[in-house]
């Protein structure tokens, strides 16, 4: 028998044996980590740089200590009261302690974005415990991850309490990212009033949005773009928020004229300040679409579909179980 | 082989990398797991094996294949997570430790049966050709021996592995064909 017939044989054993189930392959995380991060085991040696470095640059010259792309996480504006209570909900991952709350510390507003119907759509993130699970031969750092939520301001979002807000009803969650990921991505589009998530005066505000966000754990991100099925494009800036977040953000509006079929977002793409593309997710948008096209699937009214990433895969929080505090309260 | 070649270094682009990885995934991770003993922990070794392999692609002299180069590293973090103690990236390869076997053995338990009874280098060599695809020169690349010494052992092996195999009616029907073609 000649050689290559004994290498079809074996290889149609052998093709039996193979598992194709998952884990998936996640090239966007091998980039994320190869290029974009610094490797665990350098990130504490970095953060003690990084912090020499901007206690230099605050004390000598403050104007310089931070692009128009970055903000200070902890000089951010607090949250509302809402917020706090949406960040509260977010328990520990599995292994902790049942009911411990995710949340290290307050969300602080980290963007805002003047939408098309007059509103402000206004970006909280907050730092997390850690929820990766890490292969035992990269050497323990404790680091943590982050959650990030969406409200809808009808008003003043500097203004404390005046907002009526998207992520009022308590079905409402923030989503969450990790470091390790290039990806996080949420996405908001209809009339979310009538999906449950508003009150009263903003369901008007609400009826025709489409917003994306999300998050990446590449510090070097300096863009989004939304690329649709016709060729053309949306783009806008990230901005990196620093420690205890350390992780970069986005939230752009898609017109609503996107929605039509053959006008549809179908990829977005994360680029660094130089323009050069990081990473980039097409599933996003085709989940979106699937669910948006599909009555049983989207959930909320006709024309409406939400989703949040959660990646780290925290738990839900009881807050009626007893002693079950916010974890933190607002400092507003 | 991929990358550019430059005054005698080879210069490797993040695609090189990406494409290697696209196509080769399931390949790759079903031989790692066949070392490191289920999917999960096979997947974390792929993706350090290939982030190491970009941090340290300077390092690459062009001398075999990418592939083998990859999975030079790979083997390495495979043992260190088999074996729970270090071994250095930079270290010789000891061939014998990698004793590799089907992952999920009851989905083909005459396959695994016939593996198990092969010396560990052969094994390893059929496990490379026959679950990562490799071509014997990347074979020869990742363990770091002549691409003859790859032929030899996997000639050896297939004769042995079709001889364990060959009471099984499956094996018998897949042969009939192909010998009738030949003929």
């Amino acid at each position: 028998m000649k050689v290559y017939e004994q290498d079809l044989i074996l290889s149609r054993e052998f093709q039996g044996a193979l598992d194709t189930g998952p884990p998936r392959p996640s090239w966007a995380e091998i980039e994320a980590r190869a290029v974009g991060l610094a490797p665990r085991w350098q990130r504490g040696r970095l953060h003690v740089v990084l912090a020499c470095a901007v206690v230099l640059l605050v004390v000598a010259i403050p104007a310089l200590a931070f692009t128009a792309h970055s903000v200070f996480f902890k000089s951010a504006p607090h949250p509302f009261q809402s917020a706090i209570d949406a960040f509260a909900r977010i328990g520990g991952p599995p292994g902790t302690p049942a009911n411990t709350p995710a949340v290290l510390s307050q969300p602080r507003r980290v963007l805002t974005l003047s939408l098309s119907s007059g509103a402000t759509a206004a970006l909280w993130v907050a730092p997390t415990v850690d929820s990766t699970v890490v292969p035992w031969f990269a050497p323990a750092t404790h680091h943590n991850d982050y959650c990030f939520l969406t409200q809808v301001v009808n008003g003043d979002p500097n203004a404390v309490g005046t907002g009526l807000a998207w992520g009022y009803g308590l079905s409402y969650s923030p989503g969450c990212g990790m470091h390790e990921r290039a990806l996080d991505i949420g996405y908001d589009v209809g009339n979310l009033a009538r999906m449950g998530y508003s009150s009263g005066s903003v369901s008007e505000l609400s009826s025709s949005t489409f917003l994306v966000m999300g998050g990446s754990g590449l510090r070097t991100a300096g863009a989004v773009e939304v690329r649709y099925e016709n060729g053309s494009s949306t783009k806008a800036p990230t901005v990196y928020v620093t420690s205890p977040v350390d992780a970069t953000f986005f939230m752009l509006e898609i017109p609503y004229v996107h929605i039509k079929r053959g006008l549809r977002p179908k990829e977005l793409i994360l680029r660094a300040r130089d323009g050069s593309i990081l990473a980039r997710d097409g599933e996003v948008f085709s989940r979106l679409w699937r669910s948006f096209d599909h009555p049983l699937l989207r959930g909320g009214g006709a024309g409406s579909a939400m989703d949040r990433p959660n990646s780290p895969r925290y738990r839900e929080r009881n807050l009626n179980y007893p002693g079950a505090g916010a974890g933190f309260s607002s400092a507003s | 082989m991929r990358g550019q070649r430059t005054q005698g270094k080879v210069e490797l682009a993040l695609a090189d990398f990406e494409g290697l990885y696209r196509d080769n995934y399931f390949g790759f991770r079903n031989a790692l797991a066949a070392i490191t003993g289920d999917q999960q922990s096979a997947h974390d070794v792929l993706q350090e094996a290939f982030v190491r392999a970009i941090k340290q692609r300077k390092s690459f002299r062009g001398e075999g294949t990418l592939a083998g180069w990859v999975w030079r590293i790979a083997f390495r973090l495979a043992l260190r997570q088999k074996s729970r103690r270090q071994i250095s990236l930079d270290s010789d390869l000891d061939l014998s430790l990698l004793d590799l076997s089907l992952p999920e053995p009851d989905l083909q338990p005459d396959l695994a049966a016939a593996i198990r009874e092969l010396p560990p280098r052969q094994r390893l060599f059929v496990f490379l050709r026959y679950f990562a695809d490799l071509e014997y020169s990347d074979i020869a690349a990742a363990c770091d021996v002549s691409i003859g010494t790859v032929g030899a052992a996997l000639t050896t092996a297939r004769e042995a592995l079709l001889g364990s195999l060959s009471s099984d009616q499956t094996i018998c029907d897949s042969l009939q064909p192909i010998d009738a073609g030949s003929e």
